[in-house]
């Protein structure tokens, strides 16, 4: 592999690997406050493309507009999916939180087949997906750029809202012990609430990123969440760095794999978590959680 | 019929609610596979309809032996997440195994010894994933059963075509291997019948086993099962284990039934489906299974020519259940008649 061929994979690894790390970060972000799985993530922020392509393409609304509705939309239906079903089910174990939200997935899946349709559509972005930079012989696709910064940008968002403000000083205080900080005053409802808003917000801006590369369908986002969930769980379910750390690892990992043998890159994530799993039960820099009788 | 069905065969939930009641009833009695003359009127009513099936309604043939597929992998299932409390989001997986070893080796060896084969091949993986399954708990057991389902997926294929004809699949020579009276789904239905009543039968009776009891004990309180003497790790992979055997026991009379064996088929959607069939008849109980998977094969066969509706549909009646009887419609059912009793 000649020099030239190793940057340009490290590139599209980076790349990737943001997508990952954005999605992998909303499934962990929920994951540590509400003990959930969330397999209706890919859905989400769907819905949010969905809601931008038709803002854009039918009605006219300017690019930069019908993405932040997107955002809105999506965030506003994953609040409504934990205030109005979540919090509501009868079976309040993670397994039962895990299938409602798997029950979730399948009706919006197919809600949002009958309403938009299966076809491949063809999502515009902020840059054209073909335009390159050539920079010192390299050429590098500003899609990729775009992307990698857009991610490093919103991880950079994240933590100063999980560490630097009070709502997100509550919901590490909620991810703790939701009973404790009930006690001590923390709504924990509006935690939680607005942590699902910002789960999706992070997945949507995933899916809104990735899109205009790779076509619009109900099911784009299938392909990433399964990495994302492979990356969360490779980084460890209950900690945020690991959950970048695994994201850009599985993507710069599976593309340099991927270009010997292409068709095995979905099985590699899933090699690489139990790997990972033989030798940390609890992923890289998860946690052990304490089971007390 | 579904009620009746209910009413007579004993479970171990079913027990336990009878207990709470403090109805003054011997265990033994508990413990018996059939309760009543009654229950032996309402099974001999129910193999009868299931026999006649193919003779009166031809046309139903088909969904029926689907159904019964579908349930044999749905028990499995419920042994191991309703009953063991392990989750898995890779039945696909088993369910694939099954198929593909029958569709490869039953016109090699026909088609009783292909159906023994997958036995000992999907017990013998459903025990090797048993094992790391040990060290793991909710989320990352749920990711590395789905890691696990997509890998059997990816390996058929990717494997060189020769084996097991990569993308497009095998193709199963009906008549090849039944002889004209069994190639027609009239005639298949009876295998599937006969494979399929043995497997419900063993499975009700490993409930009111002492392995059935301890696999309930595990899921509810695993360590305090283990200070009882249950030996949780053992039992563990064996569930696993029983529970492969039940989905690729499916998968092999699936191959034939379809005729053809296909990658795409065995997706994480098919896992996602055999989950909500347990969910939406009841987690922990067979009967809930065998309720389930009738229901999701109904919807899907009234449904097929609009796929998305069906999901549309399914999805809505997971979410009704989650949220209002988190023990499905058999739950329900079981509240209905002790509701009727107490009054």
């Amino acid at each position: 592999m000649s020099l030239e061929q190793a940057i340009r994979l490290l590139i599209i690894g980076i790349e990737v690997g943001s997508i990952y790390a954005l999605v992998a970060l909303s499934i962990v972000l929920l994951y540590r406050t509400s003990k959930v799985l969330n397999f209706a993530q890919g859905e989400f922020s769907l819905l949010g493309c969905f809601m931008a392509f038709t803002l854009t393409s039918s009605l006219g609304f300017p690019l930069w507009l019908s993405f932040l509705l997107g955002l809105l939309a999506s965030a506003l239906v994953a609040a409504g999916f934990y205030a109005f079903l979540m919090r509501r089910a009868k079976a309040q174990d993670p397994m039962g939180l895990l299938i409602l939200t798997l029950g979730f997935g399948l009706f919006a899946n197919s809600a949002m087949s009958l309403l938009f349709g299966v076809d491949n559509k063809q999502m515009p972005g902020f840059v054209d997906v073909i335009d390159t930079w050539t920079v010192a012989g390299f050429t590098i696709a500003k899609n990729s750029v775009l992307i990698a910064v857009m991610g490093f940008i919103m991880m950079l968002a994240l933590y100063v809202f999980v560490q630097k403000t009070k709502i997100g000083l509550a919901m590490r205080a909620v991810s703790q012990n939701p009973e404790v900080a009930k006690a001590l005053g923390i709504p924990v409802n509006t935690v939680l609430i607005s942590s699902w808003a910002a789960a999706a917000i992070l997945g949507s801006v995933a899916a809104l990123l990735l899109t205009p590369a790779i076509t619009l369908n109900p099911n784009a986002m299938l392909d990433p969440l399964n990495k994302a969930f492979a990356a969360a769980v490779i980084g460890g379910m209950t900690s945020l760095p690991g959950a970048v750390l695994g994201g850009y690892l599985l993507g710069i990992i599976e593309s340099y794999v991927g270009n010997f043998v292409p068709q095995f890159k979905l099985a590699l994530a899933f090699v690489m978590v139990i790997l990972v799993l033989v030798v940390r039960p609890h992923g890289l820099l998860g946690e052990k959680e304490t089971r007390r009788v | 019929m579904a009620s009746s069905l209910a009413n007579f065969f004993r479970e171990p939930y079913d027990v336990c609610i009878q207990n709470s009641m403090a109805m003054t009833q011997h265990t033994e009695r508990d413990l018996r596979l059939i309760a009543s003359p009654k229950g032996w009127a309402v099974l001999g009513l129910i193999l009868a309809l299931l026999l006649l099936l193919p003779q009166f309604l031809p046309a139903y043939a088909y969904p029926v032996a689907l159904f019964m597929v579908y349930s044999l992998v749905a028990i499995g299932l419920n042994i191991l997440v309703g009953f063991t409390g392990q989750i898995s989001l890779g039945h696909a997986g088993f369910f694939a195994l099954g198929a593909y070893t029958a569709a490869k080796f039953a016109p090699i060896i026909s088609f009783p010894a292909a159906l023994v084969l997958t036995v000992l091949v999907c017990a013998a993986v459903g025990f090797l994933v048993g094992i790391p399954a040990l060290k793991l708990h909710g989320p990352y057991l749920a990711i590395a059963t789905i890691g696990f389902g997509l890998a059997v997926q990816q390996f058929f294929a990717n494997s060189p075509t020769e084996w097991f004809g990569g993308h497009s699949g095998l193709i199963v020579e009906k008549r090849a291997l039944f002889g004209e009276l069994f190639a027609r789904d009239r005639g298949y239905y009876y295998i599937v019948l006969l494979v399929t009543l043995l497997l419900v039968l063993m499975a009700f009776n490993l409930a009111r086993s002492h392995v059935g009891r301890a696999f309930i004990a595990i899921r509810d309180a695993e360590l305090a099962a283990q200070i009882s003497g249950v030996n949780v790790e053992r039992l563990k992979t064996l569930a696993f284990a029983i529970s492969a055997v039940y989905a690729g026991v499916g998968g092999a009379l699936f191959a034939p039934l379809l005729g053809i064996v296909s990658p795409e088929s065995f997706g994480l959607l098919l896992s996602v489906q055999f989950l909500s069939m347990i969910v939406i008849g009841g987690i922990g109980t067979i009967v809930g299974g065998i309720l389930g998977a009738g229901l999701v094969t109904a919807l899907q066969d009234q449904l097929s020519q609009a796929a998305n509706w069906s999901g549309l549909l399914y999805g809505l009646v997971v979410i009704l259940v989650m949220l209002f009887e988190a023990q499905g419609l058999y739950g329900r059912w079981l509240k209905i008649r002790r509701n009727w009793k107490t009054s």
